[in-house]
């Protein structure tokens, strides 16, 4: 067991730096927080996310894609997750926790035999090619909506608005990240762990951890997503960012894992849709979309592999 | 939850407030030149350069406030999308300043002959450009200003901005066309102040039309 919650800690770790970073970038670029205060926002919104809401993602993989699993299986699918997070995030990738997570449960359990509920299997994957186009969708709808609320702003109410809803999208954003992100991973130690009180106090150490991963590292990764893929005015990002945190918080209430930087990069679509002229870095958009796809198969493969070689 | 959002304004209020003085010495100092040139059509020459002292004054007030702002943008005043365009747009405006007091310098170096000056102020195009000059930032006043009221406001005053510019450039060639036809009979080193003088001035303009287009883009970013 402690090896999977030092596991648990150290996935969550990496995945602060991989992810987090886009919404970090946001506060401060924009000089909007200071850097502590910033840190102090994001790393609140995942503990609360993670403790308030992350039990619903309990039962996102064990229970949903198979009735059960073995500690072995559990162990085999958070190495994996943790090597293949680690390696994209060395390299400047953007990488979903879900699709890694995903694709490694599925590989691990799939090689010690077990029965895979494929109705849910399918569900999921069905969720994760539906996330881009439903934040597009609901982007475009809010996009249009606070556009023509914001012409009857002078300059200086629309920057008040614009700094104000920054600072409560990034909370909302990284509370989402929290329940469904860290909520997953929590998922996948919970039925180790017996004690509710110890359950609670390594929630709030997984946020923690997401958080310091934040801090030490976030910048780079914000950069790959954010600025290279396409260029946006302030009001769009905004919108995008708030449409891939409600997605994520839906998804989050059924219990199905999906990746925040689908989600944004839809929301990103959608917000440059709204206005039908749109410049976008096609190369980095393919470089994304071949990444979801490899980093799904590669951690089926991985898992597989190294269970094989357990056994 | 309204108190916390119009807070989020105070800072940005008051360097409005800042930028709205700014402007006002700016118009000032303009002004001034153009009491300067009645002086010089005078042939008053002390007076011309008792009021230039005030040109000096005026540009190095503006200056001061220029660098205020620049400070508080630079702290983290406005969101971050819109902080590069508000301090060009700043800039734009202290060249104007600067042009109404280096222009005036120009013929502060040495008092042109009398000959010449009669002869350019024969007719009023001269007078008529740095009119059309302060025409110009006094509407980028009403432009700028616009920007707190709301962007249809700015959208009225920046076709006029353009419009004065368009003018002082049609009246400049006037002038340098008068000045150089006959530039023979006159003291070149007076032709080449002159022409400097002029030339200097125009930018006066051209950064009133240069600062509203700048405002012409953070309304395309903040609103798009």
């Amino acid at each position: 067991m402690p090896y999977i919650v030092l596991l648990a800690l150290l996935i969550a770790f990496v995945f602060g730096w991989n992810n987090s970073g886009l919404f970090k970038g946001s506060l401060t670029s924009s000089g909007l927080l200071s850097y502590r205060k910033s840190t102090i926002l994001i790393s609140l919104g995942l503990v609360l996310g993670a403790l308030m809401e992350g039990s619903k993602m309990g039962k996102a993989l064990i229970g949903s894609i198979t009735e059960n699993t073995t500690n072995i299986a559990l162990l085999i699918v958070l190495i994996t997750t943790f090597l293949l997070m680690l390696s994209f995030t060395i390299f400047h990738i953007p990488v979903s926790l879900s699709h890694v997570s995903v694709g490694a449960y599925v590989g691990a359990n799939f090689a010690i035999g077990l029965s895979l509920n494929t109705a849910n299997l399918e569900l999921i994957i069905l969720s994760w090619l539906l996330v881009p186009v439903f934040s597009a969708l609901i982007t475009i709808l809010i996009y249009n909506f606070i556009a023509r609320i914001a012409q009857r702003f002078s300059l200086l109410t629309l920057d008040a608005f614009n700094r104000l809803a920054v600072i409560l999208i990034v909370f909302y954003i990284n509370y989402a990240l929290g329940a469904n992100n860290v909520g997953l991973i929590k998922g996948l130690y919970m039925p180790l762990i017996n004690d509710p009180v110890l359950l609670e106090l390594m929630t709030i150490f997984m946020a923690v951890s997401a958080a310091l991963g934040i801090i030490t590292f976030g910048k780079r990764i914000t950069k790959v997503v954010g600025e290279d893929l396409i260029v946006l005015s302030p009001i769009r990002v905004l919108t995008s960012m708030f449409s891939s945190a409600l997605l994520m918080w839906l998804f989050t209430q059924f219990g199905i894992p999906i990746s925040m930087t689908q989600a944004v990069i839809g929301g990103i679509f959608g917000a440059g849709l709204a206005k039908r002229y749109v410049m976008f870095n096609r190369a980095m958009l393919y470089e994304v979309i071949g990444s979801w796809i490899a980093i799904t198969t590669i951690s089926f493969i991985l898992s597989m592999l190294i269970m094989k070689v357990f056994m | 939850m309204n108190v916390r959002f119009f807070s989020l304004r105070k800072r940005e209020k008051e360097v409005f407030d800042f930028i709205d003085k700014q402007l006002s010495l700016t118009i000032e100092a303009v002004d001034h030149l153009n009491t300067s040139l009645r002086y010089l059509k005078m042939l008053d020459f002390e007076a011309f350069k008792r009021n230039y002292s005030e040109i000096d004054c005026l540009e190095k007030k503006a200056d001061d406030i220029h660098r205020k702002i620049v400070e508080e943008i630079c702290k983290g005043a406005f969101f971050g999308g819109i902080r590069e365009d508000l301090l060009n747009m700043l800039e734009k405006v202290d060249n104007i300043s600067d042009s109404a007091k280096d222009s005036a310098k120009i013929l502060l170096l040495r008092k042109p002959e009398d000959k010449i000056i009669n002869y350019i102020f024969a007719n009023d195009d001269l007078m008529d450009f740095f009119s059309n000059c302060f025409m110009a930032v006094k509407e980028l006043k009403g432009v700028i200003n616009g920007l707190e009221k709301g962007k249809n406001f700015a959208f009225e005053h920046i076709s006029t901005v353009e419009e004065y510019e368009e003018k002082a450039d049609e009246l400049k060639a006037r002038v340098l066309n008068r000045i150089f036809e006959k530039a023979e009979e006159f003291n070149l080193v007076s032709v080449m102040q002159f022409k400097d003088f002029i030339n200097i001035a125009d930018n006066i303009a051209d950064n009133a039309e240069d600062a509203s287009d700048i405002v012409l883009i953070l309304i395309a970013k903040g609103y798009s």
